[in-house]
C-alpha cells in the first residue's frame, strides 16, 4: 500500500492492516484493496470500526481511545462521505500514526 | 418479515428482516442494507399517515435487519440496530463510563447492546453523530427505564429485542 512501512511484530504495517480488515469484515484478503471503501465495498458497519481499533490496540500493544479514530476521520475525511472515504489505506495511515512514539 | 409499531402516539417504527437463505457477498451488503432501510422508512412514514417531507426520519441497518423511525417534523430522533451476539462487554465498556454502566447493569445480558445502540441512536438524534458519539452523550436511569443526556437536553430511550437483534431508539 505505501512504501517504507514500519514493521509490527516483524510484519509490514500494510499487511497487518489488510489482515485485520479482512478478519473483522469477514472478507477474503484479496478483497482488501488499498482503495476499497470499507463501508460501500466491504460492508463495514459502525461496530466493525470499533473492532478495527480494538485489533490495532492488540497488535500495536497500546491503548487507542476510539475518540482518536473519530478525530482522525474528521480530519482526513474533511466532509467526504464515510461510506466511500474510509479505505484500508486510510486505516493504515491511522495505524502508522498510532504506532509512533 | 416486516413489522410496523406505534411506539408512541406520534412515532412509528418500521422494521424489515429479509428472507434470504443465501449469504450476501460483502460487495453487495451495503446496497442491500440501504434498500432494506428504504423499505423500513417507507413503512414508518406511511404508518404515520404523512408525506415524507412532513416527517423527521432516522434509519439504521445491519446485516439481516433494517429499521426506520418516523415522527412529525421537526423532532430530534434516532434509531440503531445491532445483532445481539455481535456486541460484547468490551464494546459496551468502550462507549460508557462507570455511572452509565451502573444504570445499565440491571439489563444484564443486553446491557452492552443497549449501551451501543442507545449511544448510536442518540448520536444520530443530535444531528452531529461523529462529534457526539460516544462521550458527548450520557446514558442515565430514568424512572423505570433509561434516558440519554446530551448537554442540557434529554432524549427518552426505548428498545425492543427482535429476532436476535436489538432495536433501540431515542426521541426528544
Amino acid at each position: 500500500m505505501s512504501g517504507d512501512t514500519p514493521l509490527v511484530d516483524g510484519r509490514p504495517l500494510d499487511a497487518l492492516v489488510r489482515a485485520i480488515v479482512a478478519e473483522v469484515l469477514v472478507v477474503p484478503p484479496e478483497a482488501v484493496r488499498p482503495d476499497a471503501a470499507l463501508i460501500r465495498d466491504l460492508g463495514a458497519e459502525s461496530i466493525d470500526f470499533m473492532d478495527l481499533v480494538f485489533r490495532l490496540e492488540e497488535s500495536l500493544g497500546r491503548r487507542i481511545p476510539y475518540t482518536r479514530w473519530q478525530l482522525f476521520l474528521e480530519e482526513r475525511l474533511a466532509g467526504r462521505d464515510p461510506a466511500t472515504g474510509i479505505t484500508p489505506e486510510l486505516v493504515e495511515q491511522f495505524a502508522r500514526r498510532e504506532s509512533g512514539p | 418479515m416486516i413489522l410496523v409499531r406505534r411506539v408512541s402516539p406520534d412515532v412509528r417504527l418500521g422494521l424489515v428482516i429479509p428472507d434470504s437463505p443465501e449469504p450476501v457477498a460483502a460487495s453487495a451488503r451495503f446496497a442491500l442494507d440501504r434498500s432494506l432501510a428504504d423499505q423500513a422508512e417507507m413503512l414508518a412514514v406511511r404508518a404515520l399517515g404523512r408525506s415524507r417531507a412532513e416527517c423527521a426520519v432516522s434509519r439504521s441497518h445491519t446485516r439481516g435487519l433494517a429499521a426506520a423511525l418516523a415522527a412529525p417534523a421537526p423532532m430530534r430522533l434516532g434509531v440503531d440496530v445491532v445483532r445481539l451476539d455481535r456486541v460484547t462487554r468490551r464494546h459496551g465498556d468502550a462507549v460508557t463510563g462507570p455511572r452509565e454502566r451502573e444504570a445499565l447493569a440491571r439489563y444484564g445480558p443486553i446491557a452492552a447492546a443497549l449501551a451501543w445502540t442507545l449511544k448510536e441512536a442518540a448520536a444520530k438524534a443530535t444531528g452531529d453523530p461523529g462529534r457526539c458519539f460516544p462521550n458527548g452523550l450520557q446514558i442515565t436511569a430514568a424512572g423505570a427505564g433509561l434516558a440519554v443526556r446530551w448537554g442540557s437536553r434529554t432524549f427518552r430511550a426505548r428498545w425492543m429485542p427482535v429476532a436476535g437483534f436489538l432495536c433501540a431508539w431515542v426521541r426528544a
